[in-house]
C-alpha cells in the first residue's frame, strides 16, 4: 500500500508554492458579495453571468477554492439538469459542460478557474492556466457532469488589481457512439475466464476436512476468514512443476488448483496462509517459477507499521519458512520482491540456490534493493537505486537520472540485468518521464533509464510494469500522462524504445490504471491493465468510469498489439480508482494487479475485482457511493484460455491439453488498431 | 497557477569535490567490526535528489556486505541542495511532509545517539541504512548478511564511527 499523498486536483493545487496568501479581512465587503445562482439545461442555451471582482497577491493555493475566501474568490451556483439521474442518463448519453472566464486587467493577472460538484469533488483549474496582461481567459470542460447544484469559483491566483469576471456556460449533450458488431473471428484472438475466489467455508465444516468443498474456501488455521474479499493490490505467481497458482490476498496466500481435463477448467481454491504473514499493509507474493530455471519456491511479504515479515514455502503452502524478513519492528514503504539468473559474473557469495532474490522498498532518502544469495534467507545491504527529495509531502525527482519514491515490481531478465520501473523519473532535460532503474551487475550498482516519448502521469498515477522476453527485449506499459495504456519495447536494456503504442485504442480507452506486463518468448509480451472509455479525472468522487480488465498481446516484438477485453460482460470498477494512499471510497483496489505466464505460455492476471453480485448489472452502483458491493476487492484470476499464448511451441495445443486448436472457452473480446473490436455478445453490451 | 517551487532549490552551489567512498573504511577496520576481509570494492557516483551521492559496496567470500555512501552537492544541470538542507528537509521537515510516512506508521527513524551531529536509522527486518550528519555532509551506511536488525545497527554504529573519522 502506498503512503499517503495527494490526488491529481489536490497536488496540483498544493503545487503552487511560494509567497503570500493575503488576509483579506479588511477588503472584504463589496467585492464579496456573491453572484447569482443559474441553472443550465440541454435546452436552455448558454447561459452567463458575472462574478464579483477578485483580489490577491500571489496565493499558496493549498485547496483555497474549497473555502472561498471572500474577496480572494467569488461563488457561482450552477445548477446542471439532466434529462433524468446523471447514472442513467450516462448509459446512453453523454455530455459536456463548458465554463469561460473572461477578464481584463492592466496588471499581470491569473484568475483560476474552479468548479466543485454536487459530491464536493474539486475540478479545475481551466486552461490556459497563466499570467495575462489585458484580456485573459480560462475554460475549464467537464465530461459528463453529474446533475446537482455545481459551485463555481473565480479565484485570484494573481490579481494584484480588483478583478471581475465575466463566465458563459454551455452544457451539449450526444448520444454515446457505439460500435458496429462485426463478425467475430473464430480462432487466434485472446479470450479469458475469471475465476472468483469462493466464499468462506461455513464455520461448522472443519478445517480438516479432506478434500474442501469445491464452492468454499476453508480459512487458514488460526484465520476467521480466508480473506478473498482483501484482495487489493494482489500478487500473482505459477509453480511451474505442479501447476498451482498463489494469488495474494492481504496476508492470507490462496493456491488455486485448476482442472484443464474440463471445458472451460475448473479451479479449487484453499487458503495456504503462511504462518509468518501477520497483518499486512502491503501484502507481495513472488514465485521464483521455472522459466529461467528458478525452484519454484513462493514468496509471502507481508509490510505493515511495525512489522516487516518475509517467508517462503517450496511445497505449495503446506509448510513456510521464515526468513531474515520475519520479525520486528519497523517498515519500510511499498515493497516489492523478485528474482532471477544472476548477471555474469556472479558474485562470490553465490550459493546453490540458483536465482538471486532482490528485495526492493522506499527508504527515507532513496529507493534501495538489496540482494539475497541464499534463496531469500538473508539479505546484502540496502543499495540505493536512486534518490529524490520530499517536495510539499511527495517525493519527488529533481535532478536527471532520479525518479520518486514509489516504484513498481522489480524483475530480473534472463541474463541477469535488474529493472525496477517508476512512473516519474527524470530525463537528461529535466522532463518527468516513465522510466526503469538498471542494475547490470547483480544490484551493485543502477542508473536510471526513461521511455523519451512517455509522459509522467503526476501524483495520483499507479505504478508502470517490466518484463523481459527469453532474449532480454523489455517490454514497458504504463499509463500514459494522457491516461492512455501505453507500451513501449527496448532491446539494449532501455537504452533505446520502441515509439510506445496505445493499446487501447481498439476500445477507445481514456483512462487506464495497474499496468502489469509478462513476456514469454522474445517477440511475445501480455500487457494487462484496467481501463475506462470515460475521460476526466479518476480520482475525483463522481468520476462515473465503468473499468473492465484488457490484456494486449504482441507476437512480433511489440510491433503490434492484440488487445482483448478480459471481463467483457462484468466490470471491475464502477467510479473512480483512488491512488492517493490513505482512506478513501475509491481506494478498494489499493495500488496495483500482477500478471504471470504458466509453462503453457497462458497468461494469468491477478485482479482485485471491486465490483461483484449485483454491482455487475447495475449501473447506478458506483465506488465512491457504495454499496459495498460497488466498493469490493474479491480475488479474481483471469486466466487465458483461447488464442496464442506466449509460447509459440505450443501455439495449436490449446496450452498443451489438446491439438489443433486455439479456442479452449471465455467469451471472446478482443481488437487491434487497424480493424476495430470484434467478439461476442458481451463485448457490445459491456459499457452498461 | 505559478510554479516556481523549483527556484527555491535552484541556489547556485560549489563544484562538488568528488570522494572516494570506498576510502572511507579499511580492511581492517571492517575486519575488526564483521571478522571478515572484504573484497572487490565497486565505487560509483549517483545523482540524489539535488545532492550526489559517492557510494562504494563492499563484498566478502561470505554473505555479508556493505554499502557506503557520502552525500556531496549536485553540479551541472538541475536544482542543488546542500547536504545539510537535505538532511534537514527530511528528518526535520514540517509535520505536512512527514504526514503520509506517520499516517501509515513507516519510516519513523530511530535516532541513534552519540554518533557525529546526528544519526538516525532506518529500515525494516530485511534491509536498513545509518544515516550520520558530520559538519557538511552525511554518510549513509548499509550492512547486508546479518539476520539481527540489532546486531546490523550497532555494526553499522562501529562503521560509521570509523569512516566519518574521513569526512
Amino acid at each position: 500500500m502506498r503512503e499517503v499523498r495527494s490526488g491529481r486536483s489536490m497536488c496540483f493545487a498544493s503545487a503552487v508554492v511560494v509567497a503570500v496568501l493575503m488576509v483579506l479581512s479588511d477588503h472584504a465587503s463589496p467585492m464579496s458579495a456573491q453572484s447569482a445562482a443559474s441553472s443550465i439545461s440541454s435546452t436552455s442555451g448558454a447561459v452567463q453571468w458575472d462574478h464579483a471582482a477578485v483580489v490577491a497577491g500571489q496565493v499558496t493555493n493549498l485547496g483555497v477554492q474549497d473555502v472561498c475566501p471572500p474577496a480572494l474568490c467569488d461563488n457561482h451556483d450552477l445548477a446542471v439538469v439532466l434529462p433524468s439521474a446523471a447514472a442513467t442518463f450516462y448509459q446512453t448519453m453523454t455530455a459536456s459542460l463548458m465554463i469561460k472566464f473572461t477578464w481584463t486587467s492592466s496588471a499581470p493577472t491569473d484568475i483560476d478557474l474552479f468548479a466543485i460538484s454536487p459530491g464536493n469533488a474539486d475540478h479545475g483549474p481551466g486552461a490556459p492556466d497563466g499570467l495575462f496582461t489585458g484580456p485573459g481567459e480560462e475554460t475549464l470542460t467537464l465530461t459528463d457532469p453529474v446533475d446537482g447544484v455545481w459551485h463555481i469559483r473565480s479565484m485570484a491566483a494573481l490579481s494584484p488589481l480588483p478583478t471581475s469576471v465575466h463566465a458563459v456556460a454551455t452544457l451539449t449533450v450526444a448520444a454515446k457512439p457505439t460500435a458496429p458488431v462485426p463478425a467475430p473471428a473464430p480462432n487466434g484472438a485472446p479470450t479469458f475466464v475469471n475465476y472468483a475466489a469462493p466464499e468462506d467455508c461455513p464455520s461448522t465444516i472443519p478445517p480438516s476436512s479432506t478434500p474442501p468443498p469445491p464452492n468454499c474456501m476453508t480459512p487458514a488455521l488460526g484465520s476467521t476468514t480466508a480473506g478473498g474479499h482483501g484482495a487489493g493490490e494482489p500478487s500473482i505467481g505459477v509453480n511451474w512443476k505442479t501447476g498451482n497458482a498463489f494469488i495474494e490476498a492481504g496476508n492470507h496466500t490462496l493456491r488455486v488448483t485448476f482442472n484443464d481435463a474440463a471445458t472451460p477448467a475448473t479451479a479449487v481454491w484453499a487458503d495456504k496462509r503462511s504462518p509468518f504473514a501477520r497483518v499486512s499493509l502491503d501484502p507481495i507474493l513472488f514465485t521464483d517459477d521455472s522459466r529461467m530455471g528458478g525452484t519454484n519456491r513462493t514468496f509471502s511479504s507481508q509490510l505493515n507499521g511495525v512489522t516487516s515479515e518475509l517467508s517462503f514455502t517450496d511445497d505449495d503452502g503446506e509448510n513456510w519458512t521464515p526468513t531474515q524478513g520475519s520479525g520486528q519492528p519497523a517498515g519500510i514503504d511499498h515493497q516489492t520482491v523478485g528474482g532471477g539468473p544472476y548477471a555474469s559474473p556472479a558474485p562470490l557469495t553465490r550459493t546453490s540456490y540458483p536465482h538471486a532474490i532482490y528485495y526492493c522498498s522506499q527508504d527515507l532518502v532513496t529507493a534501495f534493493c538489496s540482494r539475497s544469495d541464499d534463496g531469500g534467507l538473508t539479505f546484502g545491504p540496502g543499495i540505493p537505486i536512486y534518490t529524490f527529495a520530499r517536495v510539499n509531502g511527495v517525493d519527488t525527482p529533481i535532478a536527471p537520472g532520479t525518479c520518486g519514491g514509489l516504484h513498481g515490481h522489480v524483475r530480473v531478465a534472463p541474463d541477469g540485468t535488474v529493472y525496477v520501473p517508476n512512473d516519474g523519473c527524470f530525463d537528461a532535460n529535466g522532463e518527468s518521464r516513465p522510466g526503469v532503474a538498471v542494475s547490470t551487475d547483480n544490484g551493485l550498482s543502477w542508473v536510471v533509464r526513461t521511455v523519451p516519448d512517455g509522459v509522467s502521469a503526476g501524483a495520483g498515477a499507479s505504478d508502470p510494469s517490466v518484463a523481459a522476453g527469453a532474449n532480454n527485449t523489455i517490454y514497458f506499459g504504463y499509463a500514459d500522462g494522457d491516461g492512455h495504456a501505453k507500451v513501449a519495447a527496448s532491446n539494449d536494456r532501455g537504452q533505446h524504445w520502441t515509439k510506445s503504442a496505445d493499446a487501447g485504442t481498439p476500445f477507445g480507452i481514456q483512462n487506464t490504471e495497474f499496468a502489469e506486463v509478462i513476456a514469454g518468448d522474445d517477440n511475445r509480451a501480455a500487457f494487462a491493465f484496467l481501463g475506462t472509455t470515460t475521460p476526466g479525472d479518476t480520482q475525483s468522487a463522481d468520476f462515473l468510469g465503468v473499468w473492465h480488465l484488457y490484456v494486449a498481446f504482441t507476437y512480433d516484438g511489440g510491433s503490434s498489439w492484440t488487445t482483448a477485453d478480459a471481463t467483457p460482460g462484468d466490470p471491475v470498477q464502477r467510479g473512480c480508482i483512488w491512488n492517493g494512499g490513505g482512506s478513501n471510497p475509491c481506494r478498494n483496489l489499493l495500488d496495483f494487479n500482477d500478471i504471470t505466464v504458466d509453462k503453457n505460455g497462458r497468461v494469468l492476471v491477478g485482479y482485485a475485482d471491486g465490483c461483484t453480485g449485483t454491482c455487475a448489472t447495475d449501473p447506478t452502483q458506483n465506488a465512491s457511493t457504495g454499496p459495498a458491493t460497488a466498493q469490493d476487492a474479491l480475488a479474481t484470476i483471469a486466466r487465458q484460455a483461447g488464442g496464442q499464448g506466449l509460447f509459440a511451441a505450443l501455439d495449436g495445443t490449446q496450452f498443451a491439453t489438446k491439438t489443433g486448436n486455439n479456442k479452449g472457452g471465455g467469451k471472446l473480446c478482443y481488437g487491434t488498431p487497424a480493424k476495430g473490436r470484434r467478439g461476442d455478445p458481451p463485448c457490445y453490451t459491456r459499457d452498461r | 497557477m505559478l510554479l516556481p517551487l523549483v527556484l527555491i532549490l535552484a541556489l547556485p552551489q560549489a563544484p562538488a569535490k568528488k570522494v572516494d567512498a570506498c576510502a572511507l573504511l579499511s580492511t581492517a577496520e571492517i575486519r575488526a567490526v564483521l571478522g571478515e576481509t572484504m573484497t572487490d570494492p565497486k565505487p560509483n557516483t549517483q545523482p540524489a535528489g539535488g545532492l550526489l551521492l559517492f557510494q562504494c559496496v563492499f563484498g566478502t567470500s561470505s554473505r555479508r556486505s556493505i554499502s557506503v555512501a557520502v552525500a556531496g552537492p549536485a553540479t551541472g544541470g538541475g536544482a542543488s541542495i546542500t547536504p545539510r538542507e537535505f538532511w534537514r528537509r527530511e528528518f526535520h521537515s514540517s509535520t505536512e511532509s512527514n504526514e503520509g510516512r506517520e499516517a501509515e506508521g513507516e519510516n519513523r527513524p530511530r535516532v541513534i545517539a552519540g554518533l557525529g551531529d546526528e544519526a538516525y536509522w532506518t529500515g525494516n527486518r530485511i534491509a536498513g541504512a545509518l544515516y550520520v550528519l558530520r559538519r557538511d555532509t552525511f554518510v549513509r551506511i548499509s550492512v547486508g548478511g546479518i539476520p539481527n536488525e540489532r546486531e546490523r545497527i550497532e555494526k553499522s554504529k562501529a562503521l560509521a564511527r570509523a569512516a566519518i573519522k574521513r569526512l
